[in-house]
Formats: structure tokens, sequence, C-alpha cells
């Protein structure tokens, strides 16, 4: 996939809401499957398993529901589950930081294999937390508090790793999210160091984006990182209940902060219950449509952006609208900003 | 005092020493949670007592705890998931005395997560004792009076002007500030006229989307404004005026001293009984209270009078039974299992009251944190003790330091030493390493025979057993 010359963006709407208490709680990171299906992974304390949700959201909180995997350190079983991520053909791979593993399961749910172990050296983890297919099919993953980024084959041999711990460009701060775009490059959140770092496929530093704070383009505690066909890409800003949004340069351009309405789900369940609804009437309503400590954004391929949003148990969804430009439609860039009128 | 200080005083006379060791240790399991060896190794050698206890009243010199850190890896709606990470923060806080004020105005403001069910609620109450347990006592009955949890716990959501609800009113004066005996019924009405129209709006229901926080509301149409007499004093007194009479009061003084001494100091009768019962030492009390009168309630000048005092260094053997929170979170920043976050510290505080399906051995023990049994909070001192949670209570600490390879045991086996040393030493440095404990001596011969007996064992399997037996004496469940 080639990008664009250039993009006309139209705007970033948001378009809907799924998920809610009781089915999505906690949702921690989005995976897309075939048939309109989303796997959910869900976390909290004593609580690790995969939701089976559907794009077009459910009817009914009683409808039955689906998912797998539960908590424990046995094979197919999570503890403390981060991201979650599908291949090719189907099959779903889960790391987990506090069993130091990743997990691969078939499209069913059924467990199939595991890599990974507790350690310090080559091919071990020490909280392994977000991960990526790279162009070449290979897992990139953020190996946490080992302050590095490791490369697997997809049968889990260690191919190579970059990275230390500090501050100084280059050096990682329990990174949390990566992502890798078209051309291999890696963008890693720097969840300690505020900031979102990119690497060439071999490891050089790149690009250094962002700083500590709330401002625009400013991150405090960055978490998960998604980058979109268009080379523009997203970054949780969980302490600051929202999402960047940056182009291919590095330019921030946009964030999210979050406008959910009720869920088709949530709509329904709250017709039936009256005291509930009542207290709607008597709260300040504004406040629900915010994000709250998201931990994970992705896209799917018709750039419908998903935000897990964390401590509200659902997954704000939102519609890229954009027309792509070849060369004739679209000037190059200037180097310099300019005031004259166009 | 048991025969273990004067011989480690000896083993420990030659070091250039700035404190005296078994006093820091007192100090740090009163005024906080323990200590490890390496703690005690580095406040003694650098700082004078007077300089530890300054630390301890002024936690801004310290760096707190990094929340997003530990909220990264700790998430969850239920209880025991929060009061996890309290129990995180205790252990892991450079700032002990402020966690222990949490803890303490936990107990003697106690609010339960049963009424409400509404967490957020609760957490932010124990956010708030934690900025405010180092203030003055007035603000912390006004933060106390604007505390949504608070507020529903003693149905001051309920206290219109034209319908009196007087709970709050009633228990601010009976158990939370001054006792039986220091007002009359019409002051707790006009009290609770004052606090109408204190309450707090709405939040949004837990469904669909989860909790909301609920914030304090000040309703002026549902307020009483008319002349109100309380304590002898007239005016048109709205709560914060009742708290500013209130804190005048040497009654007020003298009551909140008696908590202070019963929590940090010596096991009191129960508050209940206050009214009847002498307080065991009387001229503690008198001190206390003079500080606070001269202060106007200012409870870091209480507290480093309390911690500075003859009576305080002079408590070391005087009762006073550690509350199950003490004792949990003494045993795991020994043995250093969660110096950082690790699965499971949250499991200690599970109960069939948060909708778990078992226990955790803060429930079994009998201190739900978040949720006490009444508005009167724990029974304290020797009603935590029975057949059962004595049990519980020796069997958490010994499982607890079953494992040699836990970084805090692992040390401990290291540092104290061989089989082959004299076995009085050996148990000098066990007691040491567990926080320079002070046991009777019947206790320190019980554990000098036993030490005889596990020469035969091989050295660090022998040694991790005498420390394993010498934390669960029953002395170390004394704090």
């Amino acid at each position: 996939m080639t990008r664009p010359h250039g993009l006309l963006r139209a705007g970033y709407p948001y378009s809907t809401t799924l998920g809610m208490r009781r089915v999505t709680n906690f949702p921690t990171d989005i995976a897309f499957g075939e048939d309109n299906v989303l796997y959910v992974l869900l976390r909290s304390e004593g609580v690790a398993t995969i939701r089976i949700w559907y794009r077009d959201d459910m009817e009914e909180l009683t409808d039955e529901l689906k998912g797998f995997g539960s908590f424990g350190s046995e094979d197919g079983q999570l503890r403390w589950p981060v991201n979650i991520i599908t291949d090719d053909s189907g099959n779903i791979y889960v790391s987990d930081e506090a069993n130091h593993r990743i997990t691969k399961f078939d499209p069913d749910g059924g467990f199939i294999s595991k890599f990974g172990r507790y350690g310090q050296g080559k091919g071990e983890f020490d909280g392994p937390s977000g991960f990526a297919l790279d162009n070449n099919g290979h897992f990139v993953i953020c190996d946490s508090k080992n302050s590095r980024i490791q490369r697997y084959t997809k049968d889990g041999e260690c191919i190579d790793s970059f990275g230390s711990y500090g501050s100084e460009p280059g050096q990682l701060n329990l990174p949390w999210g990566v992502d890798c775009d078209e051309n291999g490059d890696i963008y890693v959140s720097d969840w300690g160091n505020h900031r979102i770092q990119i690497f060439s496929p071999d490891g050089k530093l790149k690009k250094v984006v962002g700083e500590f704070g709330s401002g625009d383009g400013q991150f405090n505690r960055p978490t998960g990182i998604t980058v979109d066909n268009h080379g523009d890409f997203y970054v949780a800003d969980w302490g600051n209940n929202r999402v960047l949004m940056y182009n291919s340069e590095g330019q921030y351009i946009w964030s999210f902060h979050g406008d959910a309405t009720l869920s088709k789900v949530a709509r329904n369940y709250m017709l039936t219950n009256a005291v509930p609804n009542r207290l709607r009437e008597m709260g300040k309503l504004e406040s629900e449509k915010f994000l709250r400590r998201p931990r994970s954004v992705r896209i799917d391929d018709d750039f419908r952006l998903y935000i897990p949003d964390f401590e509200s148990y659902r997954i704000q969804v939102y519609q890229k609208d954009f027309i792509e430009l070849d060369q004739t439609q679209y000037a190059g860039p200037l180097r310099n900003p300019t005031l004259e009128v166009t | 005092m048991g025969k273990s200080f004067a011989i480690m005083a000896k083993i420990y006379k030659e070091n250039a020493m700035k404190s005296e060791r078994q006093l820091v240790a007192h100090l740090m399991r009163r005024a906080g949670f323990g200590a490890t060896p390496q703690d005690l190794d580095d406040l003694t050698s650098d700082k004078s007592y007077e300089e530890i206890v300054d630390d301890l009243v002024t936690p801004e010199k310290f760096e707190p705890i990094d929340m997003s850190y530990v909220e990264r890896y700790y998430t969850g709606e239920p209880v025991a998931v929060h009061v996890g990470k309290w129990l995180y923060r205790m252990v892991n806080t450079e700032r002990p005395l402020e966690e222990k004020m949490s803890l303490f105005l936990h107990h003697i403001f106690p609010v339960a997560w049963g009424k409400s069910e509404h967490g957020p609620s609760l957490y932010r109450e124990i956010e708030m004792f934690r900025n405010t347990g180092l203030t003055n006592f007035k603000n912390i009955l006004l933060q106390l009076s604007q505390d949504p949890a608070m507020i529903f716990w003693l149905d001051n959501n309920e206290n219109h002007k034209d319908e009196i609800n007087e709970n709050y009113g009633r228990e601010l004066l009976e158990l939370f500030t001054m006792g039986v005996g220091n007002y009359t019924e019409d002051d707790i009405k006009n009290a609770s006229r004052a606090f109408t129209g204190w309450t707090f709006r709405q939040p949004l229901s837990l469904y669909p989307y989860g909790h909301h926080q609920a914030d304090f509301e000040f309703i002026p149409e549902d307020h009483d404004y008319d002349e109100k007499i309380f304590l002898g004093h007239v005016g048109n007194f709205d709560g914060e005026d009742i708290i500013d009479i209130i804190v005048q009061q040497n009654a007020a003084a003298k009551f909140l001293s008696r908590h202070l001494y019963n929590f940090f100091v010596e096991d009191e009768v129960q508050v209940p009984s206050w009214e009847t019962v002498e307080p065991k030492n009387p001229q503690a009390i008198e001190e206390l209270s003079k500080a606070y009168m001269e202060s106007n309630g200012d409870m870091r000048h209480i507290l480093k009078t309390l911690f500075n005092s003859e009576f305080f260094k002079n408590s070391l053997t005087l009762p006073k039974v550690k509350s199950p929170t003490e004792l949990i979170v003494g045993v795991i920043k020994q043995t250093g299992e969660f110096d950082i976050p690790t699965p499971g510290i949250h499991e200690f505080a599970v109960t069939t009251l948060n909708g778990s399906a078992i226990e955790g051995p803060l429930a079994i023990m009998g201190q739900r944190l978040m949720n006490p049994p009444t508005v009167e909070g724990w029974h304290t001192g020797s009603e935590w003790i029975d057949s059962g949670t004595l049990s519980e209570r020796i069997g958490f600490v010994e499982k607890q330091f079953a494992d040699p390879a836990k970084p805090g045991v692992s040390e401990m086996v290291g540092r104290a030493g061989s089989l082959d040393d004299n076995p009085s030493e050996l148990v000098d440095r066990c007691l040491d390493l567990l926080g320079a404990v002070n046991v009777r001596d019947e206790t320190y011969q019980s554990l000098t025979d036993y030490a005889r007996e596990l020469k035969e064992l091989e050295d660090s399997a022998g040694v991790h057993n005498l420390i394993q037996m010498t934390a669960s004496t029953v002395d170390y469940q004394f704090a």
C-alpha cells in the first residue's frame, strides 16, 4: 500500500459508541476479526478475558455473550494483558506483562501456543506490553521493564533488539505501546518519558515527538499508539484523557476528547431501568461523553478509529473523512508559513 | 523491656549512630508501618531522633508515590482493588505518616462502602484524609463535613431546612469531636440546622458507563439562615461556624488527644466508655491537649509533641496491638514482595461484603478497610484478638515469611549470620532485622532454645526458620 500524495482532510466526526458496563468492562485494547467481529481485551485486577463484540454493537445486555480467555497463568490464561492483535490468517495474539509472554489463539479463541519467559536476556521479557506486526510479519514488542524493543519471528524466535533505559533521545523508560508503518518504521510511546520516538527498522532513532504537559501535542503518560495507511499516527494520552493525532511529519493536528452517546446495548438497557435513567436526569450529563484513561487506539482498513474508553467500559468510534489527492491536486510542502490570502 | 535491648545496644554501639535503633524502630512502627533493616541503618546513621520526627511531620520533603505508575498496573472497580492500591502506598511511601494519618482518620471518621456502594466517593474521602491529615483539626472537620461519602453515610443529604435530619450533627459532637456529656440535645439540633443545605450533586449512575464522582454542593434555598444557639454562642451560624466553635473547646482538644494516644501510644478502652473511664495516662492527654490549644489544632505540632514526648519514648513496652492493616502492611514491607506493582496485592483485601467469593486476611482479622462495621469504627486493642483472629494473624505471618526467595526475606537471611554463632546473638540479629522487635523474656528464651535446636540444619535454611519463627511470635503482633 502506498500513501497518497496528499489528503483533503474533511474532518474526523464522531461515529458511534459500542458496549457498556458488564459486557465491555475496562477495555484495554481492541483487535479486528472477520465478519464484523471485534475482539475486546478486558483487564482489571483478577479479571482478564477477551470479549467477542460486533462493529454494530449488540441489541440487549441479555444476548448471549461470547468470549475466551480467563485470569491465570496456565496455557491460554492471562493475568495482566496489554495488547491484542490479529494476523492475516485471523489468529489472535495477546501480550501479558505479568506472565511475561505472548499467547496465540485461533480465531475461535482456542489456545495454540505461547512464547516468552521472565528475564533480562535475549528472548526474555520483563513486562511485555505493546506489540505489533511489522511489514515482514515479525513481532515488534515493547519489553517494557527491560527498556527495549525486541523483534521476534511469528514462531517466537528472538531476532534482535534495541533500546536502553534512560531519558536521552533513543532511550526508553517503561515504553508502553508500539506500532509499525508500511516502511517498517517503529513508533514507540515512551510512557515514562512522555514522548513518542520513531525508529527506523534497524533501531536508529529518526524522530522524537512531544514532551510532558497537557497542551497541544504534549503528553502525560502516552499509552497505545497506532499508525494509519496515510502515515497519520494516533496516541492514547492516558493522563490527559484524550487521543492525539499527528500527521506523517510528526506534527500535531487533532485531538479526541470523547463524544460518547448511548450505545445500542446501553440504550436498550436504560429503557428498561427507570432509576438510573432518573439519576441521569439529576446529574451533569455532559461529563459522560469524555474519554477516561484510554490505553489504546486502533484504526481499521476503512479508517474507522476505535478508542477503548478504559474507565467508561465502552469503545468510542470516529470516522476519518478525507479525499486522497494526487500531485496535481496538492501543492508540495512549504518551507515557510505564509499570511498571503489564498 | 526484654533482654534483647541490652544485647542489641552492644551490637551497635561501635557504630556511629545518630539515633538509637530500637527507639527509631518503635517510632517507625507507630508513625508508619515499620522499617526494613536497611531503612533502620540509614535512619539511625544519618539522623537524630528529632530530625526523623521532623521528617515524618513534614512529608513535603519527600516525593509522593507516582500514582500513574501504580495505576498503570492496578486497575478495576471492586473496593478490594482500591484498598490494594492503598496498601501499596502504605508499603512504599516515603511519607509514612501521611498514610498513617489517612488510616487514623478512617478509624475515627469511619464510612463504609456498603451503604452506598459508590466507590469513587470512598476513594476520594481517603485522598481527602491524606491531604488534610497533617493540616489542622478545623480544616479536617470542614472537609469532612463537605465530603459526599460522609454526607451520604450520615444522611446530611436528607437534612433540609424544613425537615431537619440530626444524624450528622449528633455524630459530629458525640463520636467525632467531643463525646457525650459536653453538649446538649439542643446543641445537636442547632448544629444540624447549621448544616442544612450541605449536600452533593447527584452523580451519574453506575450504568451504563461506570461510576462518576460526586461533588459537594451547597443549596442556599435549603439552608436555615435563622439564629441558632450553640454551646452558649448565639448567631446565624452555618456549618463552618459550628466547626469554628467546636474546635475551640477544651473537650475537643481532649477528645482528639485521647484518640491520638489510643492510635499511636497505647491501647485505650473503646470510645463509648470514655465518658466513664479515665484515660490511662491523663498527663499525656493534658500535654497533647495543651499542644492542641496553643496551636489551634495544628496536627503537625500536636504529632511532633506526641512523638518527641517522654511518654511516647517510654511506650515501647506498653500494650499496643497492631491493627490488621498495620500487621499486613508491616509484613509485606519487610518481605519486599510488593516493592513494585505485582499481581495479587488486592487479594489481602477481598471480602464477601464487596462481592468476593472469599474473605481475605484483612477481613478474617477483622478489618475490612473502607467497610468499617459501624459509625463507631473498629474496636481496637485487645478487641482485635480472639482465638480465630490470632490464629489467622500468626498463620499469615508464617506464610508470608515462608518463601526465602522473597527479596526482604532473602536479605534478612543473608544478614542474620550463621547457626554457628552464639544463639543469643543470632536471635538478637533476627529481632533487629524484623524491625528491632521487643520481646518478653520467655519469648527470648524460647527463641534462643530454638536456635540451638536448628544447628543440625543447613545454615541458611536454619536461619530462615529462625526468622520465620521470630516473626510468628505473639510479641510480633504488638506495634
